[in-house]
């Protein structure tokens, strides 16, 4: 068993993608203990690409990609403006505020940093907030991307632990803007130490109820899309593929920014990007047969119950293994490493595998923003021309606000539970 | 060689784009003629994951080829740049040794299954897993091209993979 985790700890640290460094670990193990069964290579690779359910993972992509292409960025930060730029620190709750509409739609963390970051940014930095503040905030709210539904690597970690992707839609939403009004608040209470502006913007009623008209297309899709899931109107995948046409409709006859070459941009990009997840998926079922052949989540699974932590302990100790290792390991690895090895004992001890993919999320998330790996920073360092590690300082007070909002999901379930419980019973 | 792998690039790019097409088509059609007329089309669910199959397993070969692949780079980029040759032309040795393990035990699997139906399409199930060798060739190839394009000074080796999601 020590070839697979020793040969894999090698090899991602020689650089080896990651999902090979785990498909060459687990082959290792295979030609070393059990050479007779290798011909299941093929067989558990196809396994992992032979799921409907996962096509929801490409168009999930694909609709963020579209939506962006579409050019709603502006459109969101202009509806945000009206509502809280008056206020001390405007243009960093603008930051936040955009982020929580933004993150529901794209689903993606990076996308958000790139697309808000590229536009808030200088803005910022223009009208006299350092530009470590105002990248640490971009950094820190895209989080909210990965939380607030709907979200790809909730899909991810749906189809990994086999739970509806309905439920953890809606177990993501509460946390997620939690998290968000959290981070408004600092905000505010930073702006107002350290002196930030208001933005001299006052808006009629009808100025406002325009705007709001003109944005209703890019706001009522998060809830079209999670609406149509928990109410079981389509499956995930379905509603995944109405996204995308919502989106294609946004941008050729609403917007009018998406052109047919922008449009095809984006189908190629998506398939590069989802298939950067898909080999991780497909690779890391021959890591998750070694670990049943193993039998260590059994194994991990008698231990935690002898040790009579409780649901709360086991799931502190989980949400610092996933700090830990999200510094080093991208969201999606890491959902996929952790998952088959941490849920059995969970579920054994009683925790809900929703409660469970919650906090995982929220844990990883916060890794997506902390060096030495964090897919966030990079983007944000290379928007805002600063190291990473300043921006992490930056970023450190808000992400502050993911930390406690994922110990309250510890220490009270239902944040994360109520909302699944009143909709899908 | 260069040229070679462009080309080759741009056609996978073509195929795989087409495939994410018809896949999504096939599902907004299935939508359609459920809630419009109560109807479906038998198999058309199926279809479409094979179509994912074959969706993925181009665009892994191609993410190979634009070193697209998640990776932490944090240790090797550290690294002398010989050294750094050394580890990405090991790791590329390494990749393509995992892809022809793959591709070789494939075809035995194939053989041994392959010749079932699927259920609803009642098509033999190698049109599926067929993906399979497709994408481990295609992926190898790729991984040979370019550890013979930096042995021969076309291209650099000690090229980092990207650390993007």
């Amino acid at each position: 068993m020590g070839i697979l985790f020793v040969s894999l700890v090698i090899l991602l640290a020689l650089g080896i993608p990651i999902a090979y460094a785990v498909g060459l670990s687990s082959l290792f193990y295979f030609a070393a203990y059990h050479p007779e069964i290798m011909q299941i290579l093929p067989q558990r690779m196809f396994a992992g690409f032979n799921a409907y359910t996962l096509i929801a993972l490409p168009l999930f992509i694909l609709m963020g990609f579209l939506m962006n292409e579409a050019g709603i960025t502006k459109r969101l930060i202009n509806f945000c403006l009206m509502f809280v730029a008056r206020f001390r620190g405007g243009l960093g709750l603008v930051n936040v505020g955009a982020s929580m509409v933004f993150g529901g739609i794209s689903g993606s963390s990076t996308s958000d940093t790139a697309s808000i970051g590229s536009i808030l940014i200088p803005e910022m930095e223009k009208r006299g907030y350092s530009r470590q503040f105002a990248a640490g905030i971009t950094v820190a709210s895209s989080t909210m991307g990965m939380i607030i539904p709907p979200s790809i690597p909730v899909v991810l970690y749906a189809i990994v632990a086999r739970e509806s992707v309905g439920q953890l839609f809606l177990g993501g939403l509460f946390p997620g803007l939690l998290i968000g009004l959290f981070q408004l608040g600092m905000v505010s209470f930073l702006a107002h130490r350290q002196g930030y502006p208001r933005e001299a913007v006052r808006h009629p009623f009808k100025a406002v109820a325009k705007e709001t008209l003109l944005s209703s297309y890019v706001l009522l899709m998060p809830p079209l899309i999670v609406g149509l899931v928990v109410f079981g109107v389509v499956t995930p995948t379905e509603s995944s593929a109405i996204a995308v046409l919502y989106a294609v409709i946004i941008g050729f006859a609403f917007t009018r920014r998406l052109t047919l070459p922008g449009f095809w941009t984006c189908v190629r990009n998506t398939v590069i990007i989802s298939s950067k997840i898909m080999i991780i998926i497909a690779l890391s079922q021959l890591y998750i047969y070694v670990l049943a052949l193993e039998r260590i989540p059994e194994t991990l699974t008698a231990f935690m119950v002898g040790l009579e932590l409780g649901p709360t302990l086991f799931m502190l100790i989980f949400s610092l293994i996933v700090l830990l290792m999200g510094t080093f390991i991208d969201v999606s690895p890491a959902i996929l490493l952790l998952t088959p090895i941490f849920l059995p004992a969970a579920v054994d001890i009683g925790i809900s595998p929703v409660r469970f993919g919650v906090v995982l999320v929220c844990g990883l998330a916060v890794g997506a923003c902390t060096p030495p790996v964090g897919n966030c920073l990079n983007v944000c360092s290379a928007i805002s021309r600063m190291s990473i590690g300043k921006i992490f300082i930056g970023a450190l007070p808000f992400l502050g606000a993911n930390v406690l909002i994922m110990v309250l999901c510890i220490f009270f379930p239902d944040i994360v539970l109520w909302l699944p419980r009143i909709f899908m019973g | 060689m260069k040229r070679f792998e462009q080309i080759m690039i741009r056609v996978i790019e073509q195929v795989f784009s087409v495939c994410l097409l018809l896949m999504l088509s096939l599902i907004l059609i299935q939508v359609f003629l459920r809630y419009g007329f109560n109807e479906s089309i038998g198999g058309a669910n199926e279809l479409a994951t094979i179509l994912f199959g074959y969706t993925s397993a181009l665009g892994i070969a191609v993410a190979i080829a634009r070193r697209e692949h998640m990776a932490i780079s944090w240790f090797t980029e550290r690294l002398p740049r010989g050294a750094r040759q050394w580890v990405d032309a090991s790791g590329l040795i390494l990749l393509f040794l995992l892809n022809i393990v793959i591709l070789a035990y494939s075809f035995r699997w194939i053989a041994y299954t392959g010749s079932r139906m699927i259920p609803m399409l009642q098509v033999p199930r190698w049109t599926a897993q067929m993906a399979i060798p497709l994408g481990t060739g295609a992926s190898a190839f790729f991984c040979f091209i370019k550890l013979y394009l930096g042995v021969t000074g076309q291209e650099e080796l000690g090229v980092l993979w990207t650390q993007e999601d």
